[in-house]
């Protein structure tokens, strides 16, 4: 569903992201992982569009590259920024009907989509007028997902859900991710916690110094040395690649 | 007093609404449009025009002078808006968002060719636009005060409670606070930014040219009536929080109540009164008195 | 000290030969006007020294230090009036009221200082804009001090014996003021105050933790801009025996800012250039008053866009750089830096104890406690969102804990600003590269040296030192080049030279690692160790673990504001509440996993 090839990302003289290539299949959830500082921001907003990138990015067979954020929105590639990023000064029906932007021509759809929502996440219902900003930090995630399918993607990019949640709100937004993707949705996960991404991944790549140094079934990564090495240093540190 | 202060939120109620133009354009741009004097004074000439060229088209008595007003406003916003296209691409994209404020400089450019041009057209000399309902003074008790005046009360604070409806309300409202907050999780939602922008030039300038047919029946109307006009806008937006619109409004008639109260004791002194709040306010608190803080990320 | 005294006369009479060539066209100038017999001339020749006055000191401000006033009007009727009222009321000597014009307007300055500093952006703006607006209406309505539009006539001239200044005199009385304010002026801004109001223009905090007092050097901006623009207001009155309100408009305070803009903001030829052109403006469409506004407007409107350094940095960039004064100077090794304070003792050098901060309610630190060592290499690390950048920021002084006490070499250092404590020895780079990225690399170790380098002190000696520093690091052959212009790993490497300018006893370094490639950081590595055995006590925050675990003689592990691990790099390894902080839990919960309906698609 989604090739990305070859692409790299610079800050000015920066180079965060160095020809990286990732392919998402449809239906697959792919876990991105890494050390802070790898480069996996840098991926999310290459393929985003929300930064200027070099090299190629397929999406469903066409070439989206050239494309404004917006149009790779409007064609189905959606993300959950790092941080979420609400609109915190704005309700969490607002920041709802936000995400219905692209579809403002037909609000018996956005309604719906929002009733969909809040059947997902009950949580958002019963804040539903409440100012985002006032969210708990697992509210403001699950805000921050509804408010990216609201744009009704075929592709929902996560950036580090777990940011700064506990470990058990961490996982319900996790098992959420697996409902999703038993209804159809294709996921790319970017995380920190690697433990819980590759629990709930198919497949997965270790993004070390803004290269792929890793790559392969999840479950395998998951018993691989190699993955806290490239966290946490050792012996074999920086053979990886 | 009572008249001081009707006076007073009358004139402060302009500067909401030019303190409310910039702002729209400051949240979704970082930016300000320093030539808004401009606009303002060529605003209330394209009325003075618009008046005049209807009446010569259709006969002096064919319609109430009450609808050439309404029309000249309308026309003044319309042209003032458009206008703010060019001003957004010459002088302001092509320094947003990056540092040095170099806008400042370009749209101060973009005012004097406008005044310049405007002053080729229109000469130097000052001219009335008369009000719609004419210039009797109304009597309450001891205050006097004159029709316009209540014209432009009304009037301002229906667009400014308009803006504040609008902004909190609508569709549009949301995706200019959805840019002002965060332009990258905007566009992710599929919206437009560089528009969205473009609009915001549109409306403030539209906000300006609107004030200038406004106030033209109160000061007579010269080209140069305009630059106060927004300077106080400005300061009004300023302290009283550039982030914040209902606090550009609350600033704008603070700025014209002190500017009234002070009159009554000496009129002289007014606009120095105005301008001193500014500083002492500024030296208080930096970032207005209803504004937030931006906090630079280390 | 027999080196030192032998140098001095050499140092002294090469000012003069680097003087020589503005005092040849001074000469040249003065001869010129001269023979000018037209008083059109003559009176352009006037305005254009005067505005160039203005403008240098304008320059200063809004070119140098980045604050773009916008009431500049206002310090011209300051020292135009001061002259008026003291030669009217109270009958002083012209050329004592003239000398006090400066002073006025300078203290008039600190006044609109005062509020400025606390503001930026289009703040500034306007806190400048209100004071010239001010000023204006002061004037105009004031009348019986001001005399408003009526002005105030009789302003005694300067006088050769009885005979007044003719405008011939005037002419010669600018230009040599203009050559004595070019030459002040070249020798402050190409040295420590221009450097320091550079630095502070391109990243105040940067500035600030590079032991420069971001506040003093904007207040002595603003007074030198005031001051200069005073004398320029002063000359105008006297000249014309007769100075009104009209003269005080908003334009004024525009034409000064565009003065130095067009001409070139930052460069030291700047205001010349810029005097230059809108006078011969002026003079060219003086017949149509109408088209020269236009014109003033769409300069204003283009000019920034199409030359960005304006007309003097547009033609620089066409001349060849000249950087040759580095090549042959003989460095002393880094080796034997001279640190007379904090002899490293028995104790840590530094102590942090108790040390909180919260933001609205996220607590970022939380009674963290830390001893750093000289000699030694620490490492603070901790995931996303731990909290350690703030303590960076902390011990820096650009956050001001909430509560807890930090102390260097003993001293309670919890309350100083980033400039002091950059003086007393703590030095830093940041997370995302704060290079001074349109200055060379050698000016942006000397601003580093800033506290090091004394106001009295030869250039040559610290240039010396800034070089020695850049040899260390093995940048020298890149010491003229412009920070920016170079690699990343160059330039975090220039971050680094600029924080070890300083003498520092202590060195705080954020990921210093991020961005650069394996062979980078090994190299990065290296280095840091070097500094560790010059004596400094280094913190780094990291993440690439590779490079903690290998050099670092202390780790300290920060999860969500708490201190979690302390240890060297085996005990960090291993230590579990750090493995779960990291990788999270290693059973963590795998609802509904891949496992269980992988067979359910095809893919």
């Amino acid at each position: 569903m989604l090739t990305v090839a070859d692409l790299s990302v610079s800050y000015g003289p920066i180079r965060a992201l160095r020809g990286v290539s990732i392919r998402v299949g449809a239906g697959e959830i792919v876990a991105l992982i890494g050390a802070n500082g790898a480069g996996k921001s840098s991926l999310l907003r290459g393929i985003t569009g929300l930064v200027p990138a070099a090299g190629r990015v397929t999406f469903d067979g066409r070439p989206i590259d050239g494309l404004s954020t917006p149009q790779r929105v409007a064609l189905g590639v959606a993300m959950a920024p790092e941080g979420r990023q609400i609109f915190t000064d704005q309700t969490v029906h607002e920041n709802l009907l936000l995400g219905g932007h692209l579809l403002r021509s037909q609000p018996q759809r956005i309604a719906a989509n929002i009733d969909r929502f809040y059947a997902l996440f009950p949580r958002l219902l019963e804040r539903r007028d409440q100012i985002a900003g006032t969210l708990s930090g697992g509210e403001q995630q699950m805000l921050a997902i509804a408010r990216a399918l609201m744009t009704e993607p075929k592709l929902l990019i996560l950036d580090e859900p777990s940011l700064g949640l506990a470990p058990i709100i961490t996982a319900d937004i996790f098992r959420t991710l697996v409902g999703l993707r038993r209804d159809g949705m294709t996921i790319l996960l970017v995380e920190q916690m690697a433990n819980q991404a590759l629990a709930i991944a198919d497949r997965a790549y270790v993004l070390e110094g803004g290269s792929i140094v890793l790559e392969g079934a999840a479950p395998a990564l998951r018993r691989d040395p190699r993955i806290r090495e490239a966290y946490l240093g050792g012996d074999l540190a920086h053979h990886a690649a | 007093m009572l008249q001081a202060i009707i006076g007073g939120l009358t004139l402060g109620s302009v500067y909401a609404l030019i303190a409310l133009g910039f702002n729209l354009t400051y949240t979704t741009t970082r930016t300000l449009n320093f030539a808004q004097g401009d606009f303002v004074s060529v605003g209330a000439f394209v009325g003075l025009g618009t008046v005049g060229v209807l009446t010569a088209a259709l006969g002096a008595d064919a319609v109430g002078y009450v609808w050439l007003y309404a029309l000249a406003a309308v026309a003044a916003a319309l042209a003032m808006g458009v206008l703010g296209l060019p001003l957004y691409l010459a002088a302001i994209r092509p320094f947003a968002g990056k540092p040095g404020m170099s806008w400042v400089v370009s749209t101060i450019g973009f005012g004097i060719v406008l005044q310049s041009a405007a002053l080729s057209v229109w000469g130097l000399g000052a001219r009335m636009l008369p009000a719609p309902f004419g210039d009797e003074v109304f009597r309450v008790g001891e205050a006097g005060f004159r029709s316009q005046e209540l014209v432009v009360l009304v009037l301002a604070f229906a667009i400014l409670g308009a803006f504040d409806l609008a902004m909190r309300r609508t569709a549009i409202g949301r995706c200019m606070r959805a840019v002002a907050l965060n332009r990258d999780a905007a566009a992710l939602m599929g919206i437009d930014v560089p528009r969205v922008m473009a609009m915001a030039f549109l409306a403030s300038s539209a906000l300006a040219g609107l004030s200038g047919v406004l106030v033209a029946p109160i000061l007579s109307a010269s080209l140069f009536m305009g630059v106060i006009i927004a300077l106080k806008g400005f300061s009004a937006a300023i302290i009283g929080g550039l982030t914040n619109p209902r606090g550009c409004m609350a600033g704008g008639l603070l700025i014209g109540l002190v500017e009234s109260l002070t009159a009554l004791w000496s009129a002289q002194w007014r606009e120095i009164m105005v301008f001193l709040l500014v500083i002492l306010v500024l030296a208080m608190a930096p970032n207005g008195l209803f504004g937030r803080k931006l906090v630079e990320k280390v | 000290m027999m080196e030192a005294s032998v140098l001095r006369p050499a140092a002294r009479r090469s000012a003069l030969l680097r003087a020589a060539p503005t005092l040849g066209i001074g000469a040249a100038l003065v001869a010129l006007a001269l023979t000018l017999s037209n008083d059109f001339y003559l009176y352009v020749a006037f305005m254009a020294g005067v505005y160039y006055i203005c403008a240098s000191g304008m320059n200063v401000l809004a070119g140098y230090a980045g604050q773009k006033s916008l009431g500049q009007a206002g310090l011209f009727a300051a020292g135009a009036y001061t002259v008026a009222l003291l030669t009217t009321r109270l009958e002083l000597p012209p050329a004592l009221a003239l000398a006090a014009a400066p002073l006025v307007a300078a203290a008039v300055g600190v006044l609109i200082a005062l509020p400025s500093l606390r503001v930026k952006g289009p703040s500034l703006a306007l806190v400048t804009l209100a004071f010239g607006l001010v000023v204006e209406k002061l004037v105009t309505e004031w009348t019986d001090l001001f005399g408003g539009a009526q002005g105030i006539y009789g302003i005694a001239p300067l006088a050769l014996g009885d005979e007044p200044f003719a405008l011939k005199h005037w002419v010669v009385l600018v230009i040599v003021l203009g050559v004595a304010v070019h030459l002040a002026l070249s020798h402050l801004l190409n040295g420590r105050f221009g450097r320091a109001l550079l630095a502070l223009q391109s990243d105040e905090i940067a500035a600030e933790c590079a032991g420069i007092s971001v506040y003093r050097y904007k207040t002595l901006a603003f007074v030198l801009a005031a001051a200069l623009c005073g004398l320029g207001g002063a000359l105008v009155a006297q000249q014309n025996q007769y100075f009104n309100s009209d003269f005080v408009t908003f334009h004024l305070s525009v034409f000064i800012l565009l003065l130095v803009l067009l001409g070139g903001a930052g460069n030291i030829y700047g205001p010349i250039a810029g005097a230059a052109i809108l006078t011969m403006t002026e003079v060219f469409l003086a017949q149509w008053p109408s088209v020269q506004h236009f014109i003033y407007g769409a300069m204003l409107l283009f000019a920034l866009y199409l030359m960005p350094t304006g007309v003097a940095g547009a033609i620089a960039r066409v001349l060849p750089r000249r950087m040759a004064v580095l090549d042959g100077m003989e460095t002393p090794p880094l080796t034997a830096m001279e640190r007379g304070r904090a002899e490293p003792s028995a104790g840590p050098l530094l102590e942090v104890a108790d040390v909180s901060k919260a933001f609205g309610g996220v607590v970022t630190a939380d009674k963290v406690g830390l001893r750093l060592h000289a000699h030694r290499i620490h490492a603070l690390i901790g995931p996303n969102g731990a909290g350690k950048s703030t303590l960076i920021n902390i011990l820096t002084g650009v956050i001001t804990a909430d509560s807890g006490t930090i102390r260097l070499a003993g001293q309670d250092i919890t309350r100083g600003a980033p400039h002091a404590r950059a003086a007393s020895g703590i030095a830093r780079t940041f997370q995302n590269l704060r290079l001074f990225g349109s200055m060379t690399v050698l000016d942006n170790v000397l601003i580093g040296a800033h506290a090091r380098i004394s106001v009295t002190g030869r250039e040559e000696d610290a240039v010396a030192k800034a070089k020695a520093v850049l040899d260390f690091v093995g940048l020298g052959e890149h010491a003229g080049a412009l920070a920016g212009s170079l690699p990343y790993g160059l330039q975090r490497r220039v971050e680094l030279a600029r924080a070890l300018a300083g003498d520092p006893v202590l060195l705080l370094l954020d990921e210093p690692a991020a961005g650069l490639n394996p062979r980078e950081t090994a190299e990065l590595g290296q280095l840091i160790k070097r500094i560790g055995q010059l004596g400094i006590a280094v913190l780094m925050v990291e993440h690439d673990m590779g490079l903690v675990m290998r050099i670092s003689d202390e780790i300290v592990v920060l999860d969500r504001g708490v201190v979690i691990a302390e240890g060297g790099p085996r005990d960090i390894q291993t230590n579990p509440r750090v493995i779960e902080a990291y990788l999270g839990r290693e059973d963590s919960p795998a609802p509904d996993g891949p496992e269980v309906d992988k067979e359910e698609r095809a893919c």
